[in-house]
């Protein structure tokens, strides 16, 4: 799961926060999403810029952080920006 | 045994673009990425390319779909919702192949060539070898150019050095296509065989780059795991804690608050 520990690493330096728990709010994004017996490796790019776009931002929400809006739109941009690793880094 | 030398590259060609094929097939199907399936049809048919040549004598067809595919993965790969010239390739790629099609139809011209040219045919056989040419320039460039780039923008970020490789392996096997590009141009008119020593030599050069980038593919795609754990033998790997979702979100509180 290369794209999420990217991502992860990103929304890390981002927020403040240690990467593995920005990658921990990546994956609970995933599961708000998919449940939790969705396998990792077979999320496609439009299934990681959804879940970035709702279940993310939703918790970023309940932990009331500011500038929202924008650090959603920096992590798709991110995501558009690098997302050959999805394929590159799964296969 | 000129010949020889060519056929036992052609089967490492052929041996290794098959062996990609079947393996992309089944991590298309396992990880249902769905822009796999072009990447999987070009390597599925360059070797039909070769079977078809042998059986039939002609490959009009096939010919046709692999590099178009080559620049349809190379899209949907690195740039989806991403500005990029992939309609002027697509379709300046179709227009180029429609026109090999027609050339072929009428005149079946080969590199190297199994007949002898009349005059009247030599600049069709020129305008042949520009569009087999403008082929390799109009597909493989642009992955191997665009695997660089990405290579370069997460070669000091952390991931693991294994997925690096393959972005290299991928970018350098690609642009080693484009010498081919130029070398059909340096194949004699004369001559319709590899038997002879300059046809040879320029033969060998281009089928040594095809087979490059076969074998560098096949050990990108398909890289065993010895390998991949030697390539990332210095490399410290991520262990995340097993935290529950009150844990994971506390955790984010906490630090943001301070």
């Amino acid at each position: 799961m290369e794209i999420i520990k990217y991502l992860g690493d990103l929304l890390a330096e981002k927020l403040d926060i240690k990467p593995a728990a920005a990658r921990g709010l990546l994956k609970l994004g995933i599961m708000d999403r998919f449940g939790p017996f969705k396998v990792l490796n077979q999320l496609n790019f439009n299934d990681y810029k959804e879940v970035i776009q709702h279940e993310v931002k939703n918790r970023l929400e309940l932990l009331e952080i500011s500038n929202i809006e924008a650090i959603i739109e920096w992590l798709i941009n991110s995501l558009v920006e690098n997302q050959s690793i999805i394929t590159l880094g799964e296969v | 045994m000129l010949n020889f030398i060519i056929n036992v590259l052609y089967m490492i060609f052929f041996g290794s673009q098959l062996i990609t094929c079947i393996f992309l097939v089944i991590r298309t199907i396992k990880i249902k990425q769905l822009n796999l399936i072009p990447l999987t049809l070009f390597f599925f048919f360059n070797p039909l390319e070769i079977i078809l040549i042998l059986l039939v004598g002609s490959s009009l067809v096939v010919n046709m779909f692999s590099n178009i595919c080559l620049v349809i993965f190379t899209k949907y790969t690195f740039f989806r919702e991403k500005k990029s010239p992939y309609m002027y390739l697509l379709i300046s790629l179709i227009i180029v192949k429609v026109i090999d099609f027609v050339l072929k139809i009428y005149i079946p011209f080969s590199i190297p060539l199994n007949f002898v040219l009349s005059p009247p045919e030599v600049p069709y056989f020129y305008i042949y070898l520009i569009i087999s040419s403008l082929s390799i320039l109009l597909s493989y460039p642009w992955l191997g150019l665009v695997a660089l780039k990405y290579y370069s923008s997460i070669k000091v970020k952390d991931v693991e050095p294994w997925i690096k490789t393959r972005y290299r392996l991928i970018g350098y096997s690609s642009l080693i296509m484009i010498i081919n590009g130029g070398l059909y141009f340096l194949f004699p008119i004369d001559t319709y065989s590899w038997e002879q020593l300059y046809p040879f030599i320029v033969g060998l050069w281009i089928t040594i780059n095809t087979t490059i980038f076969s074998v560098a593919n096949l050990i990108a795609w398909i890289m065993p795991q010895w390998l991949k754990n030697y390539l990332n033998r210095n490399y410290k790997g991520t262990l995340d804690e097993n935290l529950t979702e009150v844990e994971i979100m506390n955790k984010i509180r906490e630090e943001t608050s301070q």
